[in-house]
């Protein structure tokens, strides 16, 4: 691929394949983006932007966090108005029960040289007012921030065009076109046919449809999640909280919680928003490819809302939508060349975190590419790392 | 007011301060330069970019205009600023704490 600028073909236009094209572009490639429907009309844009540490396992899924935090910090002078803003996140206890996992997660964290904190009762509702009085306490990350997702799509997208990117919105790839064990390019659902010498799949929770005809198996299920939106009006707090009982799961310890929250997957996050409401979350089940939101879950998550913020009980809700996370079955995405198919990257299966990774996604891949020693190991991403959970799907 | 008097391409422009989403006060002008800063074609897209549709009123006061403002620019609507449950604004504290089972609807 080297002496003269590579043609890549990027499939997906969401925000990892924004990113992808956004890496690629600035460094002079070739690159053309195809999305069958409308530009983030996919999960980016039925989502929240959290681009988060606090919730990663000590490692290195953090580190790959962190280094996309930092990433995106470069970019944003770069991208224009996104909504960006670093306002830390924080993660409320539901019971005393939780505190010694919690200081345990938070020791876990400062020994990997994060700047995790444990905040006692005191602090705690010194910067949450609006938490309910027994709440025993709470993590803090400082160095959590957010964005608008589909502004975050459109701005790396601008930029790409201008650095000679094309994008095509409406075009569905029919089928990835291999030549003696490389990839050649696309064919479109029209009979177009791009040619060129790597193709990128970023197809979110579509990857696998998109991949099956190559005989490539890739475990990467729907995981949906709903948020629920309030009018303008009275706000609770102006930082981004989360509960931290959804990591209980991960030192394997049950969660005391009602039936729906447990059956709908249900955990507190709440985030005030720029235009002056705020966002609920959130869910997490497998129910196929539907979004349409689905009352009871909406139900559910208001009422683990009101254990945490009895006073809002006088807001008021507007909407509720639903998307569906790229989840894999280590929750660590799918980010690399696939075996056997010479010019051919995978980068999804990103789950809850697709926004904040999106930054390091684009990254890798540019490195990939480019041969250019990527800023972390890749051997945690590999496509081929499923063997057992694809031969038990097959 | 605004788009709300323009039939097609022929009828008089709009003024760019014209609102055509008043609970968000987002103005023709801004759509136009959202539409221009990001290339957007898809009306669902300049919803979300510009929160106009997305106001108290779900769209019901400005969908007519942003969908006539979307066909004078060769856009499909349709689908677009379909209405989100709960298709009404509902107070939280209706959902009591202790009701273990949620109604559907
Ligand atoms: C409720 C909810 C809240 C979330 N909150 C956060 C958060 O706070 N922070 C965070 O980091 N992440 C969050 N996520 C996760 C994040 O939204 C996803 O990880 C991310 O959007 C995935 O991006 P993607 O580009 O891989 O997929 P998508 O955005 O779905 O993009 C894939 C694209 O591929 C296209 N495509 C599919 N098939 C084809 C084909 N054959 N040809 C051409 N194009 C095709 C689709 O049209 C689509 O546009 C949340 C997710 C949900 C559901
Ligand atoms: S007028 Fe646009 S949402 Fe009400």
């Amino acid at each position: 691929m080297t002496g003269r600028a590579p043609q890549v073909v990027v499939v997906g236009a969401g925000v990892i394949g924004a990113a992808v094209t956004y890496v690629l572009s600035s460094a002079g490639v070739r690159v053309t983006l195809v999305d069958r429907g409308p530009l983030g009309g996919g999960t980016s844009s039925r989502c929240d932007g959290n681009v988060l540490v606090i919730d990663k396992d000590p490692g290195y899924q953090a580190e790959m966090a962190m280094l996309s935090q930092n990433l995106l910090r470069e970019w944003a002078g770069d991208l224009g108005d996104i909504e960006y803003r670093r306002p830390g996140s924080y993660l409320a206890l539901a019971g005393e029960d939780e505190e010694e996992p919690a200081r345990a997660w938070v020791d876990a964290q400062c020994r990997e040289g994060l700047a995790f904190r444990y905040l006692e009762y005191e602090e705690t509702h010194r910067v949450m007012p609006d938490l309910a009085a027994d709440v025993p306490g709470s993590v803090y990350s400082p160095t959590d921030s957010t964005l608008n997702p589909l502004a975050y799509v459109a701005a790396l997208l601008a930029k790409s065009r201008h650095r000679g990117a094309q994008v095509r919105a409406r075009s569905p790839v029919a089928e990835i076109r291999v030549e003696q064990g490389r990839a050649a390019g696309v064919g479109l659902a029209d009979g177009t046919a791009l040619v060129a010498d790597a193709v990128v799949v970023a197809a979110g929770v579509w990857t696998p449809a998109v991949l099956a005809p190559l005989g490539v198996r890739l475990p990467i299920r729907p995981r949906r999640g709903h948020l629920v939106v309030s009018t303008k009006g009275p706000r609770y707090g102006d930082v981004k909280v989360m509960e931290f009982g959804y990591l209980m799961a991960k030192f394997g310890r049950e969660r005391v919680v009602p039936p729906d929250v447990e059956r709908f997957g249900v955990a507190l996050v709440y985030e005030p928003t720029r235009a002056g409401n705020f966002v609920l979350g959130s869910s997490r089940e497998f129910a196929g490819m539907d979004t349409e939101p689905d009352p009871a879950v909406l139900h559910a998550i208001v009422k683990r809302a009101l254990r945490f913020y009895p006073g809002m009980a006088r807001a008021t809700v507007l909407r509720g939508f639903a998307g569906l996370r790229p989840w894999t079955p280590d929750h660590v995405p799918v980010v690399g060349p696939v075996p056997g198919v010479e010019g051919l990257y995978v980068a999804a299966g990103h789950e809850g975190d697709g926004i904040g990774l999106a930054a390091v996604t684009g990254r890798l891949i540019g490195d990939f590419i480019l041969e250019r020693t990527p800023p972390l190991p890749v051997a945690p991403l590999a496509v081929g790392r499923f063997q057992e959970e694809t031969a038990e799907w097959a | 007011m605004g788009v709300a008097g323009a039939r097609g391409p022929e009828a008089a422009a709009p003024a760019v301060d014209a609102v055509i989403c008043r609970c968000e006060a987002v103005a023709l002008g801004a759509l136009v330069a959202a539409r221009n800063a990001w290339a957007i074609d898809d009306l669902r897209q300049l919803k979300l970019l510009t929160r106009a549709g997305m106001g108290m009123c779900q769209g019901r006061v400005c969908q007519p205009l942003l969908e006539s403002l979307a066909r004078s620019w060769g856009w499909d609507p349709s689908g677009a600023l379909a209405a989100r449950p709960p298709t009404r604004p509902w107070a939280m504290g209706q959902v009591l704490p202790e009701s273990s089972e949620p109604e559907h609807g």
